[in-house]
């Protein structure tokens, strides 16, 4: 059951006043010792004028996110400011979201407040946050940083002797939530956990536990993981995650098994992984374990992904590299999982990548791939496409991609495409032209045969410190795979300008 | 109108300018699975940090340029250190992708993102330059071919220093 919002909401004055002394005083302090400390942050404003699907007219809107962190030698103090205006009161904020106090010294790393923490490759813990990306859910409405961190207390020591050890303590936040919701909707797992790793040479030897508590599980965790390089050219790592469900002995009714060995012969690099992950999700926000799944560039295959469901899943996933001798070089990969939801769900995919530099000039990335995907119902998906840059003068370069994907579902053929022209003056400013079609049932109203998205983007980066980008037109959303995280984009029909202040 | 002057007044703080910001030590593992300190691979005189992930194409273009400033400014007290920044999801592919791309500098691998968190950069890859005494000096987000001029010109002012 949600419950209402209890924490800060935003009304008073008050809270505004809070906010504003908050800022000042970190402003107050950076000044008082300017010799050893510093002040720096990074600001992301984001104006749009337009709708979404469901939307029954334009409207404006404006979020905003800054990050202040004031810095004292071994000391860092730090906040994010959260807030987003709309017409609609009840998706609107405003948030002092994150505080941190950090202590780090060559051998201690103490975190009080919001922190982020991985255990392993994730099964037992993974927190993350994805740099630039605002989230907005169909069911709230309301804009969010995509985030999820742990808020309590945490503390690591590095031994000279190969030893670490590491603890923590707090509440991991299930980003489902915004900010304007409830606390204890947005944070309902408290956990609690110790581990120690060592070194010997190049092998490591890794043991955490994790103890969760929310409104219906009060559960330990185990996790044991290995890593090294037998060979300069071979190296493993392995993750096995388990519960005590009667104790530190009891019978084990959930698991996530992962492993990992990379092979290089030469100029060829292997690859290869194997998960077994049966009845382990952890609380509502706590692990997530590694998706096996290649994390694609081309916009086809990027929302094509198969996102792990660890309630039971099984699989692999291979990848192979080989570097020619004309530097041109070619990616095959292949990932299965299967899911046994009562009856057996599929996933299978099949790709092939060749990149080369023609010559000074001319640069050249062609793919293609072949996949099944029983949990979407996508069958004999068939995807390709190209990408061609064209270096000019003064780092000046054209961007021409071209990609095509077509499938079965439910006896009809579904064809998507994208085309996508770009021009770029080296970082500071690019200015890009994006089409997407698609005949996809699932995505076209009643009637119509087909859709198009069409939008022009400009980049605008003078320095470092600051940034513009302006999108107009119509961008597609579906599922989106960003820094080894998936989450669900929204269609967007308007104007959008982003802001980043560095400072 | 206060919501407008709160939002406003979030904006204008930027006028700030405030000093370089520290890049504190941390330990990573490298490629040959061991821990390692970042402060004991900086450079006497200048650090060149590039923080990447296998599945950014800018990345991946921006390394071989990288590698080429490593081998001619290594006898000059300037370091090169590319700081992986995968998750979990792609981690498993950095030694393969480190060897396929004839990486020569050390290599870190931040799959906790502790130090790209300290520093919040919106896009990969990021490229900061730090002087002898881990002061931020020069940072670029993003890369296109004939950049490393840029760094180039940024390594070549701060020898100056």
């Amino acid at each position: 059951m949600r419950k209402k919002n209890s924490s800060l909401p935003l009304k008073s004055s008050s809270k505004n006043s809070l906010l504003t002394i908050l800022v000042a005083g970190t402003l107050i302090l950076a000044n008082t010792f300017p010799a050893w400390s510093q002040l720096n942050g990074r600001n992301l404003a984001e104006f749009q004028i337009g709708q979404i699907p469901g939307d029954d007219s334009w409207f404006v809107s404006a979020y905003d996110r800054m990050l202040l962190d004031y810095n004292l030698k071994s000391f860092r103090l730090g906040m994010t400011l959260e807030q987003y205006w709309s017409p609609f009161s009840e998706r609107n904020f405003i948030r002092a979201n994150q505080f941190r106090i950090q202590y780090k010294s060559d051998k201690w790393d103490i975190k009080l407040g919001n922190f982020y923490e991985t255990l392993g490759r994730g099964t037992l813990m993974r927190t993350y946050q994805v740099p630039g990306a605002i989230l907005e859910a169909r069911s709230y409405r309301s804009r969010n940083y995509f985030h999820r961190d742990v808020l309590g207390a945490f503390a690591e020591y590095q031994s000279e002797k190969g030893w670490s050890f590491k603890f923590l303590a707090g509440q991991p936040y299930n980003n489902v939530f915004p900010p304007g919701e409830s606390f204890d909707n947005r944070r309902p797992d408290r956990v609690l956990a110790a581990g120690a790793d060592y070194q010997l040479r190049s092998h490591k030897f890794e043991y955490n536990s994790l103890y969760l508590k929310n409104s219906t599980v009060d559960k330990w965790y185990s996790m044991v993981n290995t890593s090294g390089n037998i060979l300069p050219e071979l190296s493993y790592y392995t993750e096995f995650s388990f519960d005590h469900p009667g104790g530190i002995l009891g019978s084990r009714d959930s698991y996530a098994l992962y492993l990992n060995v990379n092979v290089s012969l030469d100029k060829l690099n292997i690859t290869t992984e194997i998960k077994d992950y049966s009845n382990f999700v952890i609380g509502e926000a706590v692990n997530e374990p590694p998706a096996l799944i290649k994390q694609h560039t081309y916009r086809v295959l990027n929302r094509s992904t198969h996102v792990p469901i660890p309630v039971d899943e099984s699989g692999w996933q291979i990848e192979a590299s080989y570097l020619l001798n004309d530097e041109s070089s070619i990616t095959l990969n292949h990932a299965r999982a299967v899911n046994d939801l009562a009856i057996d769900f599929i996933f299978s995919e099949f790709f092939l990548e060749y990149e080369r530099a023609i010559n000074d000039r001319w640069d050249l990335r062609v793919f293609t791939d072949y996949a099944n995907d029983d949990v979407k119902g996508e069958e004999d998906r068939i995807s390709a496409g190209f990408d061609l840059d064209r270096l000019l003068k003064n780092r000046k370069s054209l961007n021409f991609e071209y990609e095509y994907q077509t499938f079965t579902r439910l006896d009809g053929r579904a064809t998507n495409m994208v085309l996508s022209f770009s021009y770029n003056a080296g970082s500071k400013f690019t200015g890009s032209f994006v089409t997407e079609y698609t005949t996809d049932n699932f995505l076209l109203q009643s009637g119509k045969d087909f859709k198009f998205w069409t939008g022009a983007n400009i980049k605008f980066n003078p320095n470092f410190r600051n940034g513009f980008l302006i999108f107009v037109g119509t961008r597609r959303g579906g599922p989106a795979c960003t820094a080894g995280v998936c989450y669900e984009v929204l269609d967007f029909e308007g104007l959008e300008l982003r802001y980043t202040k560095r400072f | 109108m206060k919501r407008v002057f709160l939002f406003a007044s979030f904006i204008l703080l930027f006028a700030f300018s405030l000093n370089a910001q520290v890049v504190k030590n941390y330990t990573l593992q490298n490629l040959d699975n061991q821990r390692v300190n970042l402060h004991d691979l900086k450079g006497e005189k200048i650090t060149v940090i590039d923080f990447w992930t296998t599945w950014c194409r800018p990345c991946r273009k921006a390394i071989p340029e990288l590698n080429k400033i490593y081998k001619a400014y290594k006898g000059q007290g300037v370091q090169v250190i590319g700081i992986n920044c995968d998750g979990p999801r792609t981690v498993a592919k950095v030694p393969g992708v480190s060897r396929t791309l004839e990486i020569e500098y050390p290599v870190l691998i931040d799959i906790n993102s502790d130090v790209i968190n300290s520093l919040n950069p919106g896009n990969f890859p990021t490229l900061i330059i730090l002087d002898r005494d881990n002061k931020i000096q020069y940072f670029h987000e993003g890369f296109v071919p004939g950049e490393e001029e840029e760094f180039i010109a940024a390594i070549e002012k701060l020898l100056k220093k």
